[in-house]
Order: C-alpha cells, then structure tokens, then sequence
C-alpha cells in the first residue's frame, strides 16, 4: 500500500516534471518560432512599410521646408534616408521577396526616376517656399498612393510560415504528448478505482452493501434462467460492541478485518462476501445450493471464526451468529430472502447455545407481529391505552400491604392481552423504552397520588424499569422529572431492578443506582438468586430491599422442603441489613415457612393476585375497614398452621 | 551583511564586464570632437566628453584601433570590405557597464543588441566600405556589421536587426 502510494506519487512527479519541461520548451521554441516569423515579415513586407513610412516623412519634411519650419540639410536627410531605403528595397537578398511582387519594379523603377528627377530640384529649394515645395511634392504624393496600395499587397502575401526553421518541435511535442498521455491514463486509471473503490468497503476491502443489492440483482437473474438455488448467510458477530468498548476501535476494525480475510478464505472463489456495515457480513451462494451445504458452511464458518481470531496482542473469543435462507424455498425474490436471512441471524443471535438458525416461516410471522404491536403500541403509549395492574406485597406477621407492584397490562384489540415480557421487548427493539418506561413511572405515581387524596392507607408503589432505560437512556433524569412534576413524595416511589438488567452493565449501573438512591427513590433488586450477582456487587449497588425469586420459593412446595436458598439469601439479606420480599407465595404453608425463616414481606397468590387500580383500592379500603387480605380474614392461615 | 551583497555583486559584475572594465579604467580621457559628431554614447558608460554622453566625430572614430573585414550583407549585392572600430572596443574605451547596447539610427530605428551572445565575435562600426567612407544613401555614416562571411552562424535572421545601418547614437544598459 506504502510502496505503491510512493510508486504513484513518482509518477506523477514524474510526468509533472515532464511536462512543465516540455511546457517550458515549447514555450521557448514557440517564442523563437514566432521571433523569426515577425523577421521574415520584416524582410519581406516590414521592408515595403518602411518605404511607405520613409516616403511619408520626406514629404512631411518637405511640407516642413516649405514653411520653413526646417533646413535644407534636415530635408536633405530625410531625401537621404528615402534613398538609402530604396536601395535597401533594390539590392540585396533580404528584399527579393518584395521586388519579386507583382507591380513591384514598375513602382520602384518610377520612384527611382521621380527621385533622380526631383534632387536637384530639392537642393534648390529655399526654406520657406511653400509654393516650389509644394510642387516639388506633387509627384511623390501620387506615388505615394501607390505606394499605399502596393504596401497593402504585400501585406497579403501569404506570410511565408517555411522561413521560420521547425526547431526542436518533435522533443518538446513528444515530451508533452507523452505527459499528456500518461496523465490521461493515470485519470482513467483513478475514476476506475474509484468507481470501484463506491462499491468496495474500505476497512475489509470486501464488497459493500451498495455492491452487494447489484450484485444480488443479477444473481437472481441468473438463478431465474438457470433455475438454481441461491443461499444467503448474513452473520453478525456477537461480541463485537464489548471488543470496541474493551480494546478500543483500532482492535474491532483489526477484528473486522480478520474476521473478512476468514470469510473470504473459507468460502469458495466466484462467491461473494460483502460487509453490509458495523459487524455484520453477508454471503452469496450460487454454486450447488442446497440447505444442507448452507448448514455445512455456516457451521464452518462458526468454527473457524470461534476459533482463530486473534487482535493484536489479545486472543479475542469472537463467536458469530449467522441466518441462513435460500432462494426460491424461502422467499420469491431474493431481497425477500436476505430478509430472511437477517431474521434468522437476529433469532440465532437470541439463542446463545446456536450458532446459525435456518430460516423458518415462523421467523417472518413473528417478525409481522412484533412490527404490528411497536407500531400499535407507540400509539397505545400516547392514548394511554395501556393499563397497570397491582400487586400487594404484604407483611407477613400482619397481613398489612406494604406497598404495591405495578404491573404492565396491554390488551391488544387484535392479539389481546401481550405479555409485559413482549410488550418490553418490542419497546426495546423498536425504540420505544423511553416513552414506555416514562408512561409506566407517570402513571404508577398518578395512581399513588389518586389513593393518597382518597385517604387509602399509604402504600408504596413499586415499578420495573427496561434495560434499555440503563443503557440508552436517562433513567435518573426521568424519575427525577416525574417525581417533581406530580409531587410525589420520593420514598412512596421504588424502583424493581432486575438483576440482569443491572449486572450486564454493572460499570455503569451503579452511578445510574446511586443517582436513583439520592433522588430518594428507593430499589429492589428483583427476581434475586436467579442472575448473576456476586456478593461484592451486592455490597456496592445501594439497593434497599431483595425479592427472593419464586423459584425458591417454589422449592418449600416439594418434599423434601428445600430451605437452604431461601436461608442462605435470608441470612445474606440480614448481614447487610436489606429487606426480603419472598415472591410467589402461593400456599399457606409457604407463609408459615416463611415466617418461621424470619422473612417479613411476601408477595404471591395467597395474598392476591396482580387486579386493576379500583379492585386494589377496594383491597385497601377493606384493610383500613379491619377486612384482611385471605390468608388472615377466613381462617385459612389458622387451619394451616 | 549588506557589503557582502555589494561584494558579491561587484564580483558578478567584474565577472560579467571585467574585460571591459579593466581596459576602459586605464583608458586615455576623451577629447573633444572637432567635425559632425557622427555618434553619441549614453547610458552606463565611464569616459565621457558631455555631460552623460561620449561623442565622436569621424576624426575620433579613426583614431580609435581599425579593423577591417569582407562580408556580404542580405541588403548588398557581393562581398564587401569595411573598415571601422570593434563595438566591443569603443565600449571598452568608454569603461561601459552593461549587457545591452540599444542602437539608434538616423532613420529612427533602433535595435536591443544582446551583448553577451557576440561577446567572441568582430562586431564593427563599420565608417568605410571598400576604402570610402559611406553616404547616409549607402547606409552611412556608420554600420554596425557583423562579420557574416567570416561567421556564417552569424548571418542568421536572430542577427540581422542588430546590424543596424546609419548609428548615430548607442545607449548602453546595464
């Protein structure tokens, strides 16, 4: 690349200086050129003006002689000068040219005898005599016209370009035409690569995006003539926002480019590799096609790519994920095919255990679905019609509700009710995070504050937020807006953090906690036992209470009771003085194991289920009337115990 | 720093016109003319006999070292012998500085004459042709000639204006 950047630049050095030279050159050679045509002129027609001009100075001066305005000498010389020009036009080789001109030795042969005639009659004029000069003159302005004429004839000869010597015009004109040459096919040379280079990515050198479309243009050509398959593998690599953000950009663009010198190795010549852009590849199929030798490859490529990436000193574990789609089995065109491949690439990369998926109709059903619901739900958003349900958390030794989780209920007029699970995810994946978590936030303090002017005992209310909202967007600022838009007391608010969402970005979450914690607002980590939390960052996250996932609580339903967990975290919780909620409490035995374990907050069936905002208010206002959720109103818990 | 550049340009100079020089500067004083003054030297010259001017009568002129050569002229017809003094030796008596002579004529021609490309060359003002001297009618008094039989290079399109026929007045550039 160096070598051949410097070769170029010689070059063109290089024919530059030709050409300025030859430039140069002719230059020189043209100004001589044209210096020795203005002397041939000069010998021919130059020499008959100067007659003209000659002839008219001594009759000016002999007008002046006849005013006597000057002397007989100052004539004479004028007379001299005349002479001596007509001499010049007589003898001698420089005027051949002239006397060889049509009319010319009449002329010269009357102005000699006119001359002859009139000298003495000059050397007798008295200054001052404006008659005898006058009469003196006569004759030569007659010639003088003539003179004119003949002037003007010479004029028009054919300016006689073979005087002028060709000098070194083939050296200069060679050293041009070849500069000229070169040049012309250095810019030839340059838009063809830079046409090429429009189609070409510049990082891998591998065919782009825009060159790929062309390409699969003709390809389904092609494969319509020939009736043959087409395959397409789009990968995308898994890991490669964390190599960016960990090795910085010089070693994901190394990896990239590893990564496409793999591709380009590994899949046959006459197939095309492309970068479609950031990580994600796409391959061109046209050769014996069929699903199986999809698979082949695709599971190759994972292999090798698992295998051998390597970025300047790091040994990288890249891992890929690929779709794969073939024409005409699954898809009518093949833009409709790359589609599809795309799909199968997102499916694959949501399922960590496979490296490739197939594409299936499902896939594309799927994908209509989630398309249908972001769209929906973006509207659902601004018309509020989304719903929160409500979940007690109750004491266990009281049976009082604590505070509340707000759950997100979506009752779609086409699919009906949408898991808060999908309804997260379409948000996520079509960036719509913000607006939901914001109208879940908005309207959970809402609520609180409608119970807290009904004179509802007060309850604090608890809210998931998405993890798009720790990543993307300003969760601080938003809590810390509605809080003071709707005037809610911060410590009524609390926030459920799942330990996933947390811990995969745990260098940053923690700011984004503490920015909570000083808001006022308080945090559960939710679904707790089930991530990946270590005990040091339990320490460091400042969250206030665990919710000890169902699972565990589930265990206490076999035989035999398996307590160990829900010990383990209790006593955990207890040394770093957090708060237990135990989830999914379903059975009354669960509430007096529960208890037993010293456990003071469930959530679950036994006590109720998620219900809308009046039947919690009616839940409520039965407490605040002495009415007891199940377990303690209809003796249940006692027939337990 | 600056006498350094003065140096260094009177070392150009003497480089470019030291012969010149060194004949000129221990030249006898001009006297003055006593007939016609047939020709004036202005310009970048040392010895003078007016104020800024060098003039020559004809007596002065054939006192001056006489050279003489045959040559045909494209405004003559057949060979010729003229006799006269050096261009290079007169501006050498006048201790001239300069690269360019321009001749004036009494026609009111005039000609730049490039002093360095006929620096080895007899260039002549010519005063006699074949032992007369010469009528403003025959391109007198006096004819810058170059030594065209001699020098065939010399009878060269390039050269012909410079030979300039009827000199009354030469101005020399620096």
């Amino acid at each position: 690349m160096k070598i051949q950047q410097l070769l170029r630049y010689g070059i063109i050095l290089v024919v530059v200086t030709l050409f300025a030279t030859s430039a140069v050159l002719s230059y020189q050679r043209h100004a001589e050129t044209v210096t020795q045509l203005a002397l041939a002129e000069k010998t021919g027609a130059w020499a008959s003006s100067e007659l003209d001009g000659e002839l008219r100075r001594f009759l000016h001066a002999l007008e002046m002689a006849g005013a006597g305005r000057i002397t007989r000498e100052q004539l004479m010389l004028r007379f001299d000068l005349l002479w001596s020009r007509m001499e010049v036009l007589s003898i001698g080789t420089e005027a051949e040219e002239v006397r060889n001109l049509p009319g010319a030795a009449e002329l010269f042969s009357s102005l000699w005898q006119q001359m002859r005639f009139s000298e003495q009659a000059l050397l007798a004029l008295e200054p001052g005599n404006w008659d005898y000069a006058q009469q003196v003159a006569q004759p030569f302005r007659r010639l003088q016209t003539e003179v004119r004429a003949f002037n003007v004839r010479s004029f028009q000869g054919s300016p006689n370009l073979s005087a002028a010597e060709p000098i070194g015009f083939g050296l200069s004109m060679f050293g041009l035409l070849i500069s000229g040459a070169i040049l012309v096919v250095l810019v030839v040379r340059e838009s063809a690569r830079n046409r090429l280079q429009a189609l070409l990515d510049e990082l891998t050198q591998l065919p782009n995006r825009k060159y790929l479309n062309q390409h699969l243009a003709e390809v389904e050509g092609r494969a319509k003539l020939g009736g043959h398959r087409v395959g397409l593998l789009m990968l995308d690599l898994n890991n490669f926002k964390e190599i960016n953000d960990s090795l910085g950009h010089a070693a994901g663009d190394e990896m990239l480019i590893q990564v496409s010198k793999l591709l380009r190795a590994a899949v046959p010549k006459g197939q095309m590799v492309a970068r479609m852009g950031g990580d994600e590849f796409a391959i061109v199929l046209e050769q014996g096609v069929d699903q199986k030798y999809c698979e082949t490859l695709a599971t190759c490529l994972s292999n090798e790519i698992g295998v051998q990436i390597e970025v300047g000193d790091n040994r990288v574990l890249a891992s890929v994920s690929i779709g794969v789609s073939v024409y005409p089995d699954d898809g009518a065109t093949l833009s409709q095919v790359l589609i599809n491949a795309d799909m199968a690439m997102y499916m694959a990369k949501r399922d960590p255990a496979q490296a490739y998926r197939l594409f299936e109709l499902q896939m594309n059903l799927g994908l209509q679905r989630r398309r249908e619901l972001a769209e929906d739900l973006r509207q659902a958003i601004l018309t509020n019609h989304l719903d929160l349900h409500y979940q007690p958390l109750v004491r266990l030794d009281t049976g009082r509700i604590e505070s509340v989780e707000a759950l997100l209920r979506w009752d779609h007029p086409k699919h009906g009710m949408v898991s808060p699970l999908e309804v997260v995810a379409v948000a996520e994946q079509y960036d719509l995070a913000l607006e939901l978590n914001e109208w879940v936030i908005a309207t959970a303090c809402q609520q609180s504050l409608v119970w807290e002017a009904a004179k509802l005992p007060p309850v604090k209310m608890a809210v998931n937020i998405s993890p798009a909202m720790y990543t993307k967007h300003d969760l601080v600022g938003s809590v810390s807006r509605i809080i003071d838009y709707y005037g809610i007391k911060p410590g009524r608010l609390m926030i459920e953090v799942t330990e996933d969402t947390t811990m995969q970005d745990i260098e940053s979450s923690p700011d984004i906690l503490h920015g909570l914690h000083r808001l006022g607002v308080e945090l559960a980590l939710d679904d707790f036992g089930t991530g990946y939390s270590s005990l040091s960052h339990l320490k460091k996250l400042p969250v206030d209470r665990l919710k000890i996932d169902k699972s565990f609580v589930h265990d206490l339903n076999n035989e035999p009771k398996d307590l160990r967990f829900i010990r383990t975290i209790l006593s955990l919780a207890k040394s770093l003085e957090l708060e237990v909620v135990a989830e999914g409490v379903e059975l009354p035995q669960n509430l007096t194991d529960l208890t037993q374990e010293g456990c003071t907050l469930g959530q679950g069936y036994l006590f109720s289920k998620p219900v809308d905002a009046d039947a919690l208010e009616k839940i409520l206002r039965d407490q605040q009337q002495g009415i007891r959720l199940p377990p303690w109103s209809d003796g249940y818990l006692n027939r337990a115990i | 720093m600056w006498s350094m550049q003065k140096g260094l340009r009177l070392l150009l100079l003497s480089i470019l016109i030291g012969p010149l020089a060194a004949v000129g500067s221990q030249a006898t004083p001009l006297e003055q003319p006593t007939g016609d003054v047939l020709l004036t030297v202005t310009g970048a010259i040392e010895n003078t006999n007016a104020p800024g001017q060098a003039r020559f009568d004809r007596a002065m002129l054939e006192a001056l070292p006489q050279h003489s050569f045959d040559t045909i002229t494209p405004w003559t017809d057949g060979k010729h012998q003229y006799e006269g003094v050096l261009l290079k030796e007169l501006l050498q008596q006048l201790g001239a500085k300069g690269s360019k002579v321009v001749a004036h004529a009494l026609n009111d021609y005039h000609s730049v004459i490039d002093l360095d490309p006929i620096r080895n060359y007899p260039v002549m003002i010519a005063i006699r042709a074949d032992g007369k001297p010469m009528r403003i009618r025959d391109k007198g008094p006096l004819w810058i000639l170059y030594p065209m039989s001699d020098y065939p290079e010399l009878n060269h399109q390039r050269h012909h204006p410079a030979m300039v026929w009827q000199l009354n007045r030469l101005e020399v550039q620096p």
